[in-house]
């Protein structure tokens, strides 16, 4: 998207809420979780919108994404979460049944749990850059530190991953 | 040069300056270990990536099958023979699928539910 353009609330629920389900997705490895963040995210943008200025629409949008998701992580640890019942089979497109597709299912799994296991830190970076596919630069505006900084998380949390899958 | 430490993944994802760059490439041909450590990082990487990227539930947007062909029509020689002609394409989600009034009831009745989950103060809450 070009610096100067503001985009609707509709294109920034179409072009980025996928996107953003995914990344509370793969933080937290909870698909209710993810979906409250993207009603969460989306309303936040509704608002946000009225004075948005244009710039980095990416960095501005993940800010707003990171935000609310590390503002839920604090509630949950100040109240105990209830829990729904997680009867939605509906966000994993249907696998088809070859061994192939079993042994990339499962590979999945192992790299979702690896993932849950890195520092938060870490995981956000290397989450933003490699499941969202942020820049560095991006990264380092929606996460508000140096440049440096994250490349230093994404390097050790790859390197982390790589260590707990191997 | 000294290894490279994490330039390393700024090399693998071309996040380094060019000069980085230059010194890296000379580095690699003559270090195995970060020859090593490169490849690590990209297969952590590529995991990562490969992962498949997940349908969210249909929040704020309008149920498609609403929109979707009617059983009948779907049954019509027409379809058919569109079909077998492997030109049926029917997109799931129209691009103009989203609907605020319907995430802002989808999001009031979660917190009916659990009524923690939100910080904001109505649907019109500050970012």
């Amino acid at each position: 998207m070009a610096d100067d353009a503001v985009p609707s609330w509709e294109e920034v629920a179409r072009d980025h809420g996928r996107k953003i389900y995914n990344f509370a997705y793969r933080l937290t490895g909870n698909r209710d979780d993810a979906g409250d963040l993207v009603q969460e995210v989306l309303l936040r943008v509704r608002k946000g919108l009225e004075g948005y200025r244009p710039g980095s629409f990416d960095g501005w949008l993940w800010r707003i994404t990171r935000n609310a998701f590390l503002d839920d992580v604090r509630r949950r640890k100040r109240r105990p979460s209830v829990p729904l019942p997680d009867d939605d089979p509906g966000g994993l497109a249907p696998s088809p049944s070859p061994d192939e597709e079993l042994a990339r299912v499962r590979l999945g799994e192992d790299v979702q749990r690896a993932l849950l296991q890195l520092p938060y830190d870490f995981r956000e970076a290397v989450v933003l850059c490699d499941v969202v596919g942020l820049t560095y630069e991006e990264i380092a505006e929606a996460a508000a530190i140096p440049v440096g900084t994250v490349r230093s998380r994404i390097h050790r949390g790859r390197k982390m991953l790589k260590e707990l899958l191997t | 040069m000294s290894h490279p430490g994490d330039l390393l993944s700024a090399y693998l994802d071309g996040e380094a300056s060019p000069a980085d760059r230059r010194l890296m490439l000379e580095h690699l041909g003559g270090c195995s270990t970060c020859r090593d450590g490169l490849r690590a990082l990209e297969e952590a990487r590529d995991a990562v990536r490969s992962l498949p990227m997940l349908e969210p539930p249909r929040i704020g947007r309008i149920p498609a099958r609403a929109r979707r062909p009617s059983v009948a029509w779907a049954l019509s020689g027409v379809a058919a023979a569109v079909i077998a002609l492997g030109l049926a394409f029917v997109p799931d989600e129209p691009e103009a699928a989203f609907d605020f009034d319907m995430l802002r009831d989808q999001h009031t009745a979660r917190l009916v539910v659990d009524p923690g989950i939100s910080t904001l103060r109505g649907p019109a809450g500050a970012p």
